[in-house]
């Protein structure tokens, strides 16, 4: 089931390409194949860039877990919204940047920016943000939906791959509705058991 | 909202891409552009990068500093990824510190008169005359305004904006505080207010346009980000319906 999971991101971003805003809709099982999918085959297959916008999960747990799957990480750039929120260790690297709270979300739309800017080596980027419910835990729909579209209007600009992750059925309807209405595609990736 | 862009004989671009965006290229050619704001808003960033930005165009540029020596100013800001040793160390750039200028007056005692602070005004035209700038950053210019008798600072704003005006060299001061708090925005062809605005207990560094004379500029607020790539704009979220 996960490599189905993993092979439904994958392709969907094949068909749809880049400039096309795409949320994929899981469950918390197939949530890491998922990233791993993203993170690792997809970039690895386009030679891609990848930003990596951690709201839900601080940055260095993503490092750690993706260093014990030994997926290989240095076309990664993380934008950590969660670590100062929660008084962790926030240790800058080149590959980390960390933003105090993700209510802040200007404030993440520039540091996107800035990533693209630092490290403009022609590379296409997938950029990642994960997720959904937790930023919508953080922040107003109003202001999440308003967010929501003008990085997606500059990451469709710059050609990138804009991605949003969600935990579908613990999404709040309104935040659904508005990720409807925001990106260009839902996917929804269906349980083991459905299938 | 970007503004309509006016050719650059005109305009003086700051180099902040975002920011020459909604205020019509750049500043007036040959203007004063008044930058006020709180403590650690960045209103020093602001300007270097408006200075080290002019030096890789080719166009020199005077930082004059009123309250630190050059140097410590310079440790505190956002290290720009362009301002590389060759910039930092060739002739583009010229740093004063204002203490070695007012120990050239003939009458340096505080408040200034008259004559000491229009020999001041003097010595900063030298500066600029000397290096041939096209860019002039006095920072902050309220410690300047202040030692000053009544009546004087008026009078050397005016001086210092007509002749750097004459020079073609676009003059940047900062003053701290309120827009309005001082009388320079009555001289001023352009005036950004930059300020930290708190939204839910989140303080965010917010930059406005209130005049930028010669161009339709932006009206709104922006969200900004001082980088090492320079000072990244985007606009404030309002939470619209939806």
């Amino acid at each position: 089931m996960t490599k189905e999971a993993s092979e439904i991101v994958i392709g969907k971003l094949n068909e749809v390409g880049t400039s096309v805003a795409v949320t994929f809709l899981m469950s918390s099982e197939s949530y890491f194949e998922v990233i791993s999918g993203l993170v690792d085959d997809f970039c690895r297959e386009h030679e891609l860039g990848c930003v990596y916008v951690a709201i839900s999960v601080p940055a260095v747990t993503l490092m750690n877990a993706f260093d014990s799957l030994e997926i290989d990480r240095k076309h990664v750039k993380f934008i950590d919204c969660i670590s100062y929120a929660t008084m962790q260790a926030v240790d800058g690297t080149e590959a980390v940047s960390f933003i105090e709270s993700p209510s802040m979300l200007e404030t993440i739309a520039l540091r996107v920016e800035y990533m693209f800017r630092k490290f403009n080596d022609g590379k296409k980027k997938v950029v990642i943000i994960d997720s959904a419910n937790a930023l919508s835990m953080h922040n107003d729909t109003r202001m999440l939906s308003e967010f929501l579209q003008v990085l997606m209007s500059s990451l469709k600009m710059k050609e990138a791959y804009p991605v949003v992750l969600g935990l579908g059925d613990q999404l709040k309807p309104e935040v659904k509705e508005m990720l409807g209405l925001l990106s260009d595609q839902v996917v929804t990736i269906p349980h083991a058991a459905e299938k | 909202m970007a503004a309509a862009r006016i050719p650059e004989d005109k305009r003086c671009p700051s180099g902040i891409e975002d920011l020459d965006k909604v205020i019509g290229g750049g500043f007036p050619r040959g203007g004063t552009v008044h930058i006020t704001g709180c403590c650690g808003c960045g209103k020093t960033s602001l300007a270097m990068e408006f200075l080290v930005r002019g030096a890789l165009k080719k166009e020199k540029g005077v930082y004059v500093s009123t309250t630190k020596s050059p140097e410590k100013v310079m440790s505190g800001i956002v290290a720009l990824d362009i301002f590389d040793e060759k910039t930092k160390n060739g002739k583009a750039l010229t740093f004063i510190d204002l203490e070695d200028l007012t120990q050239k007056l003939q009458d340096p005692k505080r408040p200034l008169g008259r004559t000491a602070a229009l020999e001041l005004l003097n010595h900063i035209e030298e500066a600029v005359d000397r290096s041939g700038a096209k860019r002039l950053v006095i920072d902050p210019i309220s410690p300047l305004l202040m030692d000053m008798e009544p009546g004087v600072e008026r009078e050397f704003i005016k001086k210092l904006g007509e002749r750097m005006y004459k020079k073609r060299c676009t003059t940047v001061l900062i003053t701290e505080g309120e827009a309005d708090e001082w009388m320079i925005p009555l001289a001023a062809d352009g005036i950004i207010s930059m300020t930290d605005l708190e939204r839910n207990g989140d303080f965010l560094r917010v930059l406005r346009v209130l005049k930028m004379s010669g161009a339709e500029h932006s009206r709104s607020r922006y969200v900004f980000d001082i980088t090492s790539c320079g000072i990244l704009m985007t606009p404030l979220i309002r939470g619209g319906k939806f």
